[in-house]
């Protein structure tokens, strides 16, 4: 019999964190039945050890189009030093994170380059169809491919109408700590999952803000003091593919 | 007829003289022996103690990270002790360029009981088998070194000699 690790000493530490982030937690009587919850710890702080993902955030992406210049890829080479995934110079089976995609209009011969990543979706459909359920949407909204159970079926690559997803082909040596890859498995954009849990930006957003047009704005939907909840309550903004009713987390303006 | 004679009996060789030579490179400068069983050369981890008794790590360290993985891929949950990435942190193994060795060398921390036991895993499929930031403290491979003394070579040779109940 494997006794579970539970019944062995846990770590005092972490059950006192976890105690620290119980008592942050206060509940208010504003009047009979009404009962205000607020929480120590807003969503834009690193959460603390011990805390899962809050299914009350809602992370999401809007990238202004007007500030994203043709030919510029700052996000797509953020990404990829970020993650650490770079192909083997096949185009057909090199993974690709995120990628500028190009509309062109022949009527006013407009072209607008847009970066296409994971769009995050509400409903994924690549989390429909995994067969092992490796293929899952966090409480807090990022869909993840959790790789210990991924059988490498690309399923899900079908299901996906964004073609955000890639798999790995060949095998991987020099990986990123926080990012593990390797072959047989599908991957995708993370929204920098580690950066997050760390209250820092994705690499895309931060690349952007600092060396190209600051055209992505990253934060919490559900708040409504964060800066993106905000834009998206007075601005124009849409979904891509909104038609499928996917509720995708990533938003455009000036598409 | 013949060449199965052959395959026999070269079968019959590798079988007798398989374990010396295929062990033998792995635990080149010492290998250590309890009796008749020699035991793998495992290397001394940074720090005085591991995050759980070394008997209970011994079997069921794969129990821990199999339970935490879970935990932390699916709900998110940060800050535990036990993590992969604190195993190879705390057990790197420094090889003769200096440099820490990856899970491919026989001298790294978790390969140097998964051959001896011929256990494949794919951990380090996926993750990194060495750690981030420079270590100065790791310690020289135990097989480069031959001044390494195995500290409890008779707790590890009985561990490899119980049979569970």
């Amino acid at each position: 019999m494997t006794p579970s690790p539970e019944k062995f000493p846990a770590d005092a530490a972490d059950r006192r964190a976890f105690l620290r982030g119980a008592g942050a937690f206060a509940s208010t009587l504003l009047a009979p039945g009404v009962t205000l919850y607020a929480f120590g710890a807003r969503a834009s702080e690193a959460r603390a050890p011990g805390v899962p993902a809050s299914a009350k955030i809602r992370w999401a992406l809007l990238i202004d189009l007007n500030k994203c210049p043709k030919g510029c890829d700052v996000c797509v080479s953020a990404c990829r030093n970020e993650n650490g995934w770079k192909g083997v110079g096949d185009i057909e089976t090199d993974a690709q994170w995120i990628r500028k995609v190009t509309l062109h209009d022949p009527k006013t011969n407009e072209h607008r380059e847009l970066p296409v990543m994971c769009q995050h979706c509400d409903e994924p459909p690549c989390v429909d169809v995994c067969p092992t359920g490796a293929s899952f949407k966090r409480a807090d909204g990022i869909v993840l491919v959790n790789k210990h159970i991924c059988i490498g079926c690309r399923y899900c690559m079908m299901a996906c109408p964004y073609k955000a997803r890639s798999f790995v082909s060949e095998p991987v040596t020099d990986q990123k700590s926080y990012q593990p890859r390797g072959k047989g498995t599908v991957e995708s954009c993370t929204l920098c999952v580690h950066r997050i849990d760390t209250n820092r930006l994705p690499a895309c957003v931060e690349a952007c803000a600092t060396s190209a047009g600051g055209a992505m704005m990253f934060g919490d939907l559900n708040d409504p003091n964060s800066d993106i909840a905000k834009a998206v309550a007075t601005q124009a903004s849409e979904q891509i593919r909104a038609d499928l009713g996917l509720n995708p987390g990533v938003r455009y303006q000036n598409l | 007829m013949m060449s199965r004679a052959v395959a026999v009996a070269l079968a019959l060789l590798v079988l007798i003289l398989g374990p010396r030579f295929a062990i033998a490179p792995a635990f080149a400068q010492a290998a250590p022996k309890v009796g008749r069983t020699p035991v793998p050369v495992v290397p001394k981890g940074k720090g005085k103690h591991c995050i759980r008794p070394v008997a209970y790590m011994r079997r069921y360290h794969m129990t821990l990270l199999l339970h935490q993985r879970n935990i932390s891929v699916e709900q998110g949950i940060l800050g535990s002790d036990i993590s992969i990435e604190k195993c190879i942190t705390c057990h790197v193994v420094k090889g003769a360029d200096g440099k820490p060795v990856t899970y491919a060398s026989p001298q790294h921390f978790c390969n140097s009981c998964h051959s001896y036991v011929g256990v494949k895993i794919s951990c380090f499929d996926c993750h990194k088998s060495t750690p981030d930031e420079p270590i100065k403290a790791a310690s020289l491979s135990p097989a480069l070194n031959p001044a390494f003394k195995h500290d409890d070579l008779a707790a590890l040779s009985n561990y490899l000699q119980e049979t569970k109940p």
